[in-house]
This record gives structure tokens, sequence and C-alpha cells, in this order.
């Protein structure tokens, strides 16, 4: 088939359409655009691996382990989202992202528990009948049921939930904290209903996954799920977690879904942090059943933690007791990926009849299969990242070829002499480079974007935590680069950071923080107390809150967390900030962007690539004012 | 949390560990100490030994031997393999001390050694494995009597009075310090004197093996049986004065290649044969003294060495015609394909078998191969999707070896390489 020319094509399709965006300008390929784009048959047996993997451990009720590994630009990350829209897709696994990596030591299987619970309840969201976990345990209770019958008396229900539920206690571990998370799970699944039905008593519903995500209750929670206020007095401790975890895998074990937890890129985290995620997932390993960990690395960088003998030899064992290794491409399947990203582009061209006869004639077009055959000629195998990056320097050209036409008519003119629908190429040295700071901050913004967009899109990754607000500032102040002094409280303390701030005149502003996440009367009480009653406060003290979880005073008018917030409140150098969740996901996106900073390349003046360093990151954080513009970090640099 | 509540988790801790062994393939049984090992934060010795004892861990899971840092332990439903297993035979081998009735010993004398529970199990196992044959390396098996038996390679049983006669002779013999260039020699009748040997037991003492493998005698007219060793003799034998001297007594005029029989024909017994056998050995031209040579020449039947001084070899004194060079060793020549792939194959496996080799240590293992042809032969592997090979990640972290042995490919250097797996 002769390839048409272009003389039809309007204008305004090249100077315009062309050299407004590059499809090619994101890096990593589960961040193009709203919807990913995907290419099934790439990597497909690792996908397929990962998926035998989750199966295996539902059906032999174990936990496995398996590494993913690779180069860095491998597609290892898009694996993971693969398999997490698989998981939603399919409706036969539960895909938990755990994304708060630098959570203190004794905090990290409560943040487990927690992101575990938001998976199951889309971010402790009513309503309550729709959830994954009220799905569970209704397919928990079926097999039981005879018959046709959908409702059951509430005796009946309870008789076959606490049959049902007896039978998963030898698998799950029989410890005082899994007969508590039985109870809770039982008010809840009686919540759920109520609400499915218009009831009242709906509202132990989020009481009960407060207290089965670790928090403590105050006695009118208590009372309100039918338990002694002094059982549920204290928060869940490690131990307790990893109980309450074995127990929700196995209820979802009933239903023949495996939990997947993936971790993904440790080797940016501090050493401690990494040796942490390790015992992590050792301990999930040998205490939790039913359960796939997957641990998603650069290969050289595990292997070097390794070496220097960053873990036990039990617990690498158990990480990498499966490796699922990520091939390079071939040729043919860079190609694929190319046209699977034009694809997206040229559907908003569908309207265009000129423009469907070239993609007909070349399904590379506009980049050309002479060029890519071209430019792939010495090529044997090659990274996905690679395989983005030369076909957006080949967009960047062509886009540079129009606009240094003397008119962009011109320039359709001269594309259209080219029978192969590959316009000559303008040199190298003509083609004008962003500095290398402009570089380093496009990448980041766009890096930056893409995170962001994903958090808001799943907003029960990040559920409601104080521990992991307070490491996220902590980390962020420290190394802003601003002269900050920044010091965790210590116990007793009633403060949870302090951040000592330069100002202009050389003095020092103290600010004491402290972060507040939970709707337990009880600890808002405890804090706001300590808070009140500290005879040497700091210059400034701040509350931070999540917006999602609003301080609980109790229903008590005169209740005692009231009257210390109106003291607090009074006072002239107190302040309380409600973060929005876009303010809590804006702080995990800016650090774990910056610990990226290997993932994230930029092009050199020479043509080859690079990878940034996290300092780069957090310079271009600098420039773009995103430490000032943030609701609770701006607080330290305004002053 | 107390003291025996502590110790109760760690008998869980070990149980886990066990059981993750045994299900990862990490090896199973292992020493107590091994598990130990593998635990973090790791235990202290004294705890370790209360935890094997608490129910937390003999629910589930035996020690072969009570009270030892290295008793193999093993899940209880892993219980035949425990008994089977080398490591408790070699415990029990070891928990032995020597009596008068052994070692070597019967499987019944080894079986009280392990955990009451494991007896009969260890008993039928140890039986089985003498009566196949199917002993481990440290084992060896004996006849005690009409029964067979088993000992340490470490811990063997006394030896008879005649072998302990033969070494002291041996012993003796290698005391002896003699003239320089010269070999030890003694008469037999001093070495048993010196070596308190009663003069009656050193004719049996003579023939022990371990006096043959050694030790060379003769007769001599005056002195009696002198007795030589063997290695100090074949060094005299085979040195540059002895064979300069046979060839010197060969030669003559017309006649400088001389056959092994020639030369070793005046020799006396122990010595002739010691020379011939040495003269007819495959690699002599490595042993034999640089101004001795020797060619194949025709003979009665097939050829036969004809030994010579090289100062005797006449040549010419035409310069030879320069021969064109060789060609360019080609990869299919060196076979790179398959050096390559048992290269890899061994450092992966060195390194823990995760398909994951650095290039600085594939060029190590294959120093003859020069850089461009490895590259080239490399990268032909690649396009038979053979073997991958892997950028290394942040340029600044590289030693200079690694960018040495790297091969830079589109602006990134590729280091490691993995193995296509089908």
């Amino acid at each position: 088939m002769t390839a048409p020319t272009a003389q039809s094509i309007s204008t305004e399709f090249f100077s315009t359409v062309l050299s407004r965006s590059n499809p090619f300008n994101d890096q990593r390929v589960s961040a193009t655009g709203t919807q990913a784009v995907d290419v099934a048959s790439i990597h497909d047996r690792e996908f397929r691996t990962l998926v035998d993997l989750a199966a295996r451990a539902c059906s032999q009720n174990e936990a496995v382990g398996a590494v993913v590994w690779g180069e860095s630009g491998s597609g290892k990350s898009n694996l993971l989202r693969r398999l997490h829209d698989w998981s939603v897709r399919e409706d036969t696994a539960i895909v938990v992202n755990f994304l708060e990596l630098q959570a203190s030591p004794d905090r990290l299987l409560r943040s487990v528990l927690n992101a575990v619970l938001s998976t199951l309840t889309r971010g402790l969201s009513p309503p309550w009948h729709r959830t994954l976990l009220y799905q569970l345990l209704q397919g928990l209770i079926r097999p039981a049921v005879y018959g046709e019958r959908k409702l059951l008396p509430l005796k009946e229900l309870k008789r076959v939930y606490r049959t049902q539920i007896a039978g998963l206690i030898g698998a799950a571990g029989e410890t005082a904290a899994t007969r508590a998370a039985i109870v809770l799970l039982e008010r809840f699944l009686i919540a759920a209903l109520a609400e499915k039905a218009k009831r009242p008593e709906a509202a132990a519903a989020v009481v009960a996954l407060r207290r089965l995500s670790g928090d403590s209750l105050d006695e009118e929670e208590a009372k309100l799920l039918g338990l002694r206020a002094s059982d549920v007095a204290s928060p869940f401790d490690s131990s307790d977690s990893v109980r309450v975890l074995a127990l929700l895998t196995q209820v979802a074990q009933a239903s023949g879904k495996p939990v997947i937890i993936c971790f993904d890129q440790i080797h940016t985290l501090t050493r401690q942090q990494v040796i942490d995620i390790a015992c992590l997932i050792h301990t999930l390993n040998d205490h939790v059943r039913n359960t796939l960990l997957v641990l998603s690395e650069v290969q050289a960088e595990l292997r070097g933690l390794y070496d220097i003998k960053t873990f036990s030899q039990a617990t690498w064992d158990r990480m990498t007791a499966n490796q699922i290794e990520m091939p390079r491409l071939t040729v043919a399947q860079g190609r694929q990926i190319l046209v699977a990203r034009l694809h997206e582009f040229h559907k908003t061209h569908r309207s265009n009849s000129e423009v469907i006869k070239l993609i007909e004639a070349d399904t590379l077009f506009p980049l050309g299969q002479s060029w890519f055959e071209q430019r792939s000629a010495d090529l044997v195998d090659l990274r996905p990242r690679h395989m983005l990056r030369i076909a957006r320097l080949r967009w960047d050209e062509l886009q540079f070829a129009i606009a240094s036409a003397p008119n962009a008519r011109e320039a359709v003119a001269h594309w259209s002499s080219t029978p192969d629908v590959n316009p000559p190429a303008p040199p190298k040295s003509r083609i004008p480079r962003l500095s290398i700071e402009d570089s380093i901050d496009a990448v980041v913004e766009k890096a930056f974007a893409t995170k962001s967009v994903r958090h808001l899109a799943a907003p029960h990754g990040l559920p409601p935590n104080a521990d992991n607000l307070c490491t996220l500032t902590e980390s962020l102040l420290s190394s802003s680069g601003a002269g900050m002094v920044v010091a965790k409280g210590g116990s007793g303390s009633p403060y949870d950071l302090f951040v000592h701030v330069p100002n202009a005149a050389g003095a020092e502003v103290t600010f004491g923080i402290a972060f507040v996440a939970t709707g337990s009367a009880n600890s808002v009480t405890s804090t706001l107390g300590n808070l009140a009653n500290d005879t040497q406060p700091p210059h400034r003290v701040l509350l931070v809150t999540d917006q999602r979880l609003p301080l609980a005073f109790g229903k008590a008018a005169k209740a005692l967390g009231r009257n210390h917030y109106k003291t607090l409140k009074a006072m002239p150098n107190f302040e309380h900030l409600e973060l929005r969740f876009k303010d809590y996901a804006d702080l995990e996106t800016l650090e774990s962007t910056s610990r990226m900073a290997a993932d994230l390349e930029i092009d050199m003046p020479d043509g080859k690539s690079r990878p940034l360093t996290r300092d780069e990151i957090l310079a271009a954080y600098r420039r773009a004012k995103r430490f000032h513009q943030h609701p609770l970090l701006g607080k330290f640099f305004r002053h | 949390m107390s003291k025996s509540q502590s110790i109760a988790e760690l008998a869980e801790r070990l149980v886990r560990e066990l059981t993750f062994c045994r299900e990862n393939g990490v090896g199973c049984p292992l020493p107590l100490e091994k598990i130990a090992n593998r635990l973090d934060p790791e235990p202290d010795i004294a705890s370790l030994l209360k935890a094997v004892k608490n129910p937390a861990f003999t629910t589930h899971a035996i020690a072969a031997f009570k009270g030892s840092l290295t008793s193999p332990v093993a899940l209880t439903e892993d219980r035949q393999i425990l008994a089977s297993c080398p490591l408790t035979l070699e415990g029990a081998l070891r928990a032995k001390k020597p009596t008068k009735t052994g070692p070597p010993w019967l499987p019944s004398d080894l079986k009280t050694t392990v955990e009451k529970s494991l007896q009969a199990e260890f008993l039928r196992a140890v039986s089985e494995r003498l009566a196949s044959g199917d002993l481990p390396a440290f084992a060896v098996r004996t006849q005690k009597k009409k029964s067979l038996a088993v000992y340490h390679l470490d811990f063997p049983p006394p030896l008879n009075p005649q072998v302990l006669n033969a070494e002291r002779l041996v012993e003796g013999l290698r005391s002896i310090t003699p003239a320089e260039g010269a070999a030890p020699l003694a008469t037999l009748a001093s070495l048993a004197s010196n070596a308190n040997v009663p003069e009656a037991a050193i004719a049996k003492a003579i023939q022990e093996k371990v006096f043959t493998d050694t030790v060379l005698t003769f007769k001599h007219g005056s002195l009696g049986t002198v007795a030589v060793l063997r290695d100090a003799l074949l060094r005299f034998a085979t040195g540059t004065p002895l064979l300069d001297r046979l060839l010197a007594d060969c030669y003559q005029a017309n006649i400088h290649a001389h056959t092994a029989k020639d030369l070793v024909a005046k020799l006396p017994a122990p010595l002739k044969n010691l020379v011939t056998e040495f003269l007819r050995r495959e690699d002599l031209a490595r042993h034999l003294p640089a101004n001795i040579g020797f060619l194949m020449a025709k003979a009665t039947r097939g050829s036969q060495r004809l030994f010579f001084r090289l100062e005797s070899v006449q040549h010419g004194s035409v310069e030879s015609i320069p021969q064109p060079s060789l060609e360019p060793v080609t990869p299919k020549e060196l076979n790179f394909s398959a050096a390559f792939e048992a290269a890899f194959e061994r450092l992966d496996r060195e390194r823990g078998s995760y398909n994951f080799v650095s290039l600085v240590d594939l060029r190590e293992a294959l120093p003859h191969i020069p850089r461009e042809l490895f590259d080239a032969s490399l990268q032909q592997l690649r396009k038979q999707q053979r073997f991958w090979l892997k950028s290394a990640e942040g340029f600044n972290g590289l030693r200079p070896e690694e960018k040495a042995a790297a091969i830079p490919e589109e602006g990134e250097l590729l280091l490691h390489v993995s193995k296509v797996r089908p």
C-alpha cells in the first residue's frame, strides 16, 4: 500500500496539536494521562507468575514471599499496577500497595493493618454494605446458609457468623486480639446490615473499624460496641496488629481471595528503615497466611544491600523465596509500547480522515516506521523507559522541525514531500535544549503530578495516620535545606516534633507540633490536656489533624477535651491546622518523589540521560516553592 | 515479658524458622546453631538450649541430641529424615568416647547417644546405611567380628602393633638427614634399633602397606638389608647427575641416542625398576632435566623412546622460511559460548544462584579471551536471546574495575549478565 501524502492534513494539526504535547513525556508507563497505557503481552509471564503465587498463597493458605527485580525503568512498578488493576477487574484478590514505608518500627505492623483495612473499606468510608470487608464477611457466612434465604434473623446471623469464624481461628491463631477482632467484625457486619436497612445502629460500624485498625476507644464508643472500656482503652501494639491481620487474611481466604501486599522500592530509604521494612516482611511472612508479600526492587541495589549484610539470612530467604526477574524488551516489544502510546494519541484525531489514512499506512505515524527501523538497527534489547526516551527525543525533533520552519504551511509541504511520512530531522545541535535545571524541574513536576493524581484517585491508600504525618513532616523539613533543626519530641513530651527555625533577626523560633489522627475522645483529650498544661511551651504550638478524622471530644457538652481545646484556642501562640487529604497526599508525594530520584532521568546536552539525585529533586521543590506553598510546611518557611 | 515467656517465644521462633527452612529448601535438618544464626536478634546460648526443651518447641520439633548446639533439629513430621541424616550419624559418632569395645561401633552402640524418642528410627537408619554401604564421607564401614560396624574418619580404631612398628620405621628413615644430593639410606637393623622395634617384629612390620608404599629395600653384601625412601630415591634417580651419567656410560662415537633398557642395564634392581618406571611416564617431558631430551623412534612393535643429550643433536643452519601469520581465533574455535556459559553458571552458583553475574567476574574467569572478541561474542549470545545485559545502577557508585569491565551502549553502562530462562 502506498503511503498517502499529508498534503491535505490541516496545518493546524502539525503546528498546534503535534507541538502541543508529547505522548512520550511520561517515563513511567503507569502514569500516562488519566488511564494507564499498557501492553499486556509484555511481561505477561512475570504477571502470570505473580498471579500464580497469589493463587498458591490462597489455595495452600500460606504466606508467600516474592521479589520482583530488574533494572530501573524495566517495568517493575507497572507490573504491580497491572496486578492491582487485575485484582479490581477480576475481583479475585485484595491488593494493598503499602506506602507508609517510613513509619516508625513499632508502628509498621499497625500501618500495614491500617492499609489493609483502608483498602477493604475504601478508606473507612460508608456505605459499609458496599465495602469489600462486608462482601468478605458475607462470603464467610453464605456457605452455611441453606437454600435461597436472603435475610436471616439477627440471632441466626450471629450464630452462623460465630460458627463460621470459629473455623478460621486455628489458622489465624487464638489470642485475645483475635477474639476481640472476631467480636468487632461481628459488630461491623451487624452495623452494615443496619445501614443497608436504613436503621440507626449503623454508627457502630466506623467505631468497630477504628478499633480493628488499632485505635483506642473511649467509654462511650466501647459502650456503643457493647465492649468493656478497659478492654479497648489502649491502642494495638505490633503483636495485636499482626494477629488481627492474620484473622483478616483468613476471612479473605474463606472467600477464596488472597491478600497481596506490595512494597515498592526500599533502597532509597535510610539503612535502618530498610532493615525495619525487611523485618516487617519477615514478621508478616511468619504470622499471616493467604498472603503474597511482594517486594519490588532494583536488582543491583537489593543485591548490594544483601552483600553488606543489611538483612539476616532468614529475612533474605523469605524476601527472595520466589524471584521474578524483569527481562529487557526485544526491539519488537519496544515497538509495541510505542504503538500503544501512539494509539492513545491517535484516538483524539479520529475525526481527521487524512490522519486516519496516515495511521493506516504507518502505525508509528508521526514518528515513522523508517525512523524506527533506522534507530533500532543496532539495538539488541532495551528497557521500556529507554524506548520511551528515544521516542520522546524523536518527537522533540519533529516539533522543532515544525516550529523552526518559516511557516507551518511550509513545514506541512515539506512533510508531504517525503513518501515514507518521515520528515527530515534537524541537526541535533539545532534542537533547543532546556537548561539542566529546567529539565530537572520538568521531570520532577511530571513525577509529582503523576503521583498526586494517583493518590487523589485512591485516597484509601493513605488512611489517616498521625505517625506517618509526623515522619513525613520530619523528613521533609530536615532535608528542605532551609537550615531548620528538627527533632522528635520523645516519650513524655506533649509534642511529637520540635522544629527550630532561624529567623531573619538571627534568632530562632521553636515550634512544638502535635499530630492527632484518631477518633478516640480519650486520646484526643489526653493530647490536648498535655498541650494545655505544658508550663514551658515553645514559641509556637501547632496542632495538626486530618480533615477526615475531626477532633473527637465526646458527646458531652462539657467534655474535658473540649475545655482543653478552648484553653488552647485562647492562647496566642496556638494554632490548629486541619489538613485536607490533598495536603496529606502532597506530603507523601513530596517525600516519595524525592526518594525515587534514581528512577527519574533527565536528558543531558550530550544526548545521554542520567538519573537524578535526591538533592536535585529537593532543589527543584525549592525552586517551585513547593515547601512554601504547602499549608503545613509553609508555616516554617514563612518565618 | 517474663523469662519463661521469652523462652517460649524463642521456642516458637525456632519452630517458625525451621518450618520456613523446610518449605523453602534451605536445608533441613539443620544444626541448632545454624537455625539460631538465622534469627534476628540471635539468641544467647543458654536461652537457646532452654528453648529446645520448652514444650513450644518439643510439641512441633525434635533435636537429635540433648544440650548440644550442633545437634541437628527437625520438625516432628520429619523425624525419619532426622534419624537418617548424616548430621545425626556424625553427631552420634562424635558423641561416643573411645572404650575397649570401640571404635568401631555397632549401630546398637550408637543408638544410645540420640534422643530417646528417635532411637528406634536411628537404629534402623544406620543399619540400613551399613548394609547398603551408603555412608557419608566421614564414616568408614568395617567388620567387627561377624557384624558390620562404623567409625568416624577422625576417630579411627586403634592401630595394630605391626602397623605401628611399620610407621615407626618409616618415621625413623624420614628423620635421617643425608649429605647434600644423596638419598637417606639406613640399614634395617639400625632403623629398628633407633625406632625401638623388636628384631622379631621387623619381618612383619616391613610387609605392612604403610612401609611398602614409602620405602624400598635391597640387599647389600656386607650391610645386609638397606632401606631407602621411595620419593628420595626417585628424586635421585631422575636427577641430572644420574641420567647424565647413564647417558655418558652408554655413549659411543656413532651412537648418541639410547633406549631406557640400555640406560638402566647396569643399575641395581630397585633403582633399575624405579628409573625404568620414571622413563616410561606419560608426562616425562615435564620432569626430565633440561639438558636431556627424547624422541619417539620405530621399534619392532610400535615405537620406543630414544634418550639423548641435547648437545648431541645435529641441526641445520639455514634460516627457516617465514610462516604466514595465523588467522585470528574465531569465537567458534574458542567455543566462547560453552566457556562463557560454564563460567556464568559457576559464578552464579557461587553468588547464590540469583541469575545475576558481573562482567568484572566473567572477564576475570575468561582471561584468555581478548576484550574485543569477548564483547563481540557476547553480543552474539544476546542476539540469540541466550543472555541479557543489564545496566549498572548509578554511575557514581561504580568501582574503577566495574567501569572498565562494563559495555557502553545507548548512553548507559551494561555491567551485569543474566541468562535468559526458557
